[in-house]
């Protein structure tokens, strides 16, 4: 199962100095909900490598193309039940290829949050890219959890940056974090979701002035949390099925501070996917440490999550972005590591 | 050599908001306006002679930059100033296409020489120096920079030319590899200069810079200064700048066509790089990406919104392609600063997005 012959193949990194891992540019790619309808299309309209890819995909879910580019998520669908995690993995492969077919630009390391960590982890060949679709459509058809403790949801909120948010919950149950996005505004806070169960969340909430806290009404699923345990009892059968590889370049985790660089490291960052919190500091700080010195943010992404990195980053997801990634890469004289043989399809 | 400090006090200690009565009455005069504002008055929900406060040329809404395209340059200069007019039109970048053309009076030449006189003696750099400029000339104003090194700061300057336009289009097409041996074309004359001729500090963009430690570190390592603008520049390039030179003066400045900037000491071990504008007729604010009329808190990011106030040029709210930092530059400076000023990039937005 799988095809190893995509277009963004990345070849080994140059070693040096920063751990042995000598990075210079990185891709960086959000977490999953960031799609919306036609994410992808330009560049789908400019280039074939792209709509080569679009067309594998297609095959490898039997969602045709124009669904991928259009479909929208109906009323009462969670979003892992909608195209939309395809179209934003379809983006990003479609991105990469471009970048590796047209530019001859591949990162050294690459690095995503949640849903992307999983993307990334593709772009990094460390998992077939038919596999990551199998997953994504297995994903679509996960039972509802039980509903005992009252449906699940997902908040927001802001805490002074000196916070740990651990310490913040130690004493509430039923809540957990879910995401720490890192710095927010001046620097002075960061923004942390939050998941667990909607009576829960509000009963926190309490304890904050009003407002403060937002629970999202547009999710009813307790992301990156213990209550999300049926999800992975429900994939754990294709994860076994799927075959992982070391990855050609390091994966930097958004679970802790770490490149891996083994193809068990992957299996276990997908397996813990849908339980553990998240974090854009760890993500970032690993980069930091493995010598990043330019960030191309691929696909559909809140961008300014990024933004308060210590290295450049430039958003890529339409033709005038290439531009502006290939500027960059001149500007900061980015050494690239070189393309495989098998870059072509 | 001239001294202008006291030239630069005189600015600096103006109201902004005498300021601008000053210029805006100047530009829509009926009798001696300049032309392009005088049309423009007839649109604008308010009479610009009614403006009495630099707040309110909020009214004139953003500068359709557009315009700056395809008009003649001379439509911006009050006719105050004689005709015909003499002297050059300068271009903004022209990376991204058709470049925005301004012509400069000589005041206005003048006020941009006086400032980088002032700023080069404030930033550390000698007078009667040798001076390397390497940059765009032509119709890029920061080429006249080597003349005012030599009038106003006793320096002899060696020049090297470039083309960001034919870079930005080798770019464009996907010509990395082509635009790389262009810049080792660049780095080769430079290189030239400097392994035989005494020179001091060199002016050139941040990216050339980075490109000439890369190929030739012991030249770069013998001078005795560099500053540098043009292409954004990172702190941590700073910090691998500074480590190339080996003490030697790094300056990175922030500046375009339309207006020039002081910097500022770095904060935070280099990680805050602030800019002061040329007050009073250069300003800037830092503003909401999405909102260009508001202004973000100290220490907030947003997008650069410049106001150009010259007796013979009136550009009021030019919303920049560059993300910056508010910066306050406390009581010694009468106006806001920018920081860690960098590309801004047109994104979307997503609707759904919870990360």
């Amino acid at each position: 199962m799988g095809c190893r012959g995509d277009a963004a193949r990345f070849g080994p990194v140059r070693t040096g100095g920063n751990g042995g891992f000598g990075v210079t540019l990185a891709y960086v790619l959000d977490g999953g909900m960031n799609d919306q309808p036609g994410a992808g299309a330009e560049l789908y309209e400019l280039f074939p490598s792209v709509q080569h890819t679009y067309q594998r995909i297609a095959e490898w879910t039997g969602i045709d193309v124009q669904r991928i580019f259009e479909e929208e998520r109906q009323p009462g669908q969670e979003h892992r039940q909608g195209v939309g995690a395809i179209r934003q993995a379809a983006a990003v492969l479609g991105i990469a290829d471009v970048l590796a077919e047209e530019y001859g630009i591949t990162p050294a390391a690459v690095c995503g949050l949640s849903f992307g960590a999983l993307v990334g982890a593709a772009l990094a060949g460390a998992v077939e890219r038919q596999d990551l679709f199998t997953l994504l459509m297995r994903l679509r058809e996960v039972p509802s959890p039980a509903t005992d403790n009252g449906p699940q949801a997902v908040a927001m909120l802001r805490i002074p940056y000196d916070t740990a948010p651990d310490d913040l919950l130690a004493d509430v149950p039923d809540v957990y974090l879910s995401a720490d996005l890192g710095k927010v505004g001046t620097g002075q806070e960061r923004m942390v979701l939050l998941g667990g169960y909607r009576s829960a969340l509000q009963e926190f909430g309490a304890r904050f002035p009003a407002g403060a806290l937002h629970v999202s009404d547009d999710h009813g699923a307790a992301f990156h949390s213990p209550l999300q345990r049926h999800i992975s009892d429900f994939l754990e059968p294709t994860l076994e099925a799927m075959t992982f590889h070391d990855p050609r370049v390091p994966v930097h985790s958004c679970m802790e501070r770490k490149a891996l660089t083994t193809a068990e490291e992957i299996r276990d960052l997908f397996r813990r996917n849908p339980t553990a919190p998240v974090s854009v500091p760890h993500m970032i700080g690993g980069l930091e440490d493995g010598g990043t010195e330019l960030g191309l943010v691929l696909g559909p992404a809140a961008f300014g999550t990024f933004q308060n990195a210590s290295f450049p980053v430039v958003h890529v997801e339409s033709p005038d972005h290439v531009f502006e990634a290939m500027t960059a890469v001149y500007d900061f004289g980015i050494e690239l590591p070189s393309t495989e043989a098998g870059v072509t399809q | 050599m001239k001294d202008v400090t006291e030239q630069i006090d005189q600015w600096l200690s103006q109201d902004i908001d005498a300021w601008t009565r000053r210029v805006v009455r100047r530009h829509f005069d009926p009798d001696t306006g300049s032309p392009y504002w005088l049309k423009r008055a007839a649109e604008l929900a308010v009479d610009p002679r009614d403006i009495t406060r630099y707040d309110e040329l909020s009214a004139f809404g953003p500068m359709p930059l557009g315009d700056l395209r395809t008009l003649d340059p001379a439509e911006l200069v009050p006719q105050a100033v004689p005709r015909p007019l003499t002297g050059r039109i300068w271009d903004s970048g022209g990376t991204t296409g058709n470049p925005c053309r301004v012509f400069y009076t000589e005041p206005m030449l003048e006020h941009r020489a006086a400032w980088r006189r002032w700023v080069i003696e404030r930033e550390g750099f000698e007078p009667g120096r040798t001076w390397l400029q390497a940059t765009p000339t032509g119709p890029h104003l920061i080429g006249h920079g080597a003349v005012d090194l030599a009038d106003l700061y006793d320096g002899r300057v060696y020049g090297i030319d470039f083309d960001p336009r034919w870079v930005k289009r080798l770019l464009r097409d996907g010509r990395l590899k082509d635009a790389q041996e262009y810049t080792a074309h660049l780095t080769e004359q430079i290189a030239a200069v400097l392994e035989h001729q005494p020179v001091d500090y060199l002016v050139t963009t941040p990216a050339l810079l980075q490109a000439l430690i890369k190929a030739r570190p012991e030249l770069v390592a013998r001078l005795k200064g560099v500053r540098l603008s043009g292409t954004h520049a990172t702190p941590a390039m700073r910090r691998s700048f500074h480590k190339a030179l080996g003490g030697g003066l790094v300056v990175v400045t922030y500046a375009n066509t339309f207006g020039n900037t002081v910097g500022l000491p770095v904060e935070d071990d280099g990680a805050l790089m602030p800019y002061l504008p040329n007050y009073p007729q250069v300003t800037m604010a830092v503003v909401d990406k999405d909102d260009w009329s508001k202004v973000v808190g100290y220490g907030e990011q947003g997008q650069v919104r410049l106001t150009v106030l010259h007796d013979d040029l009136f550009l009021p709210n030019v919303l920049e392609r560059d993300l910056a930092v508010r910066y306050d530059t406390g009581p010694e400076w009468p106006c806001d600063g920018v920081a860690n000023v960098k590309p801004l990039q047109v994104v979307r937005s997503a609707p759904e997005g919870i990360y």
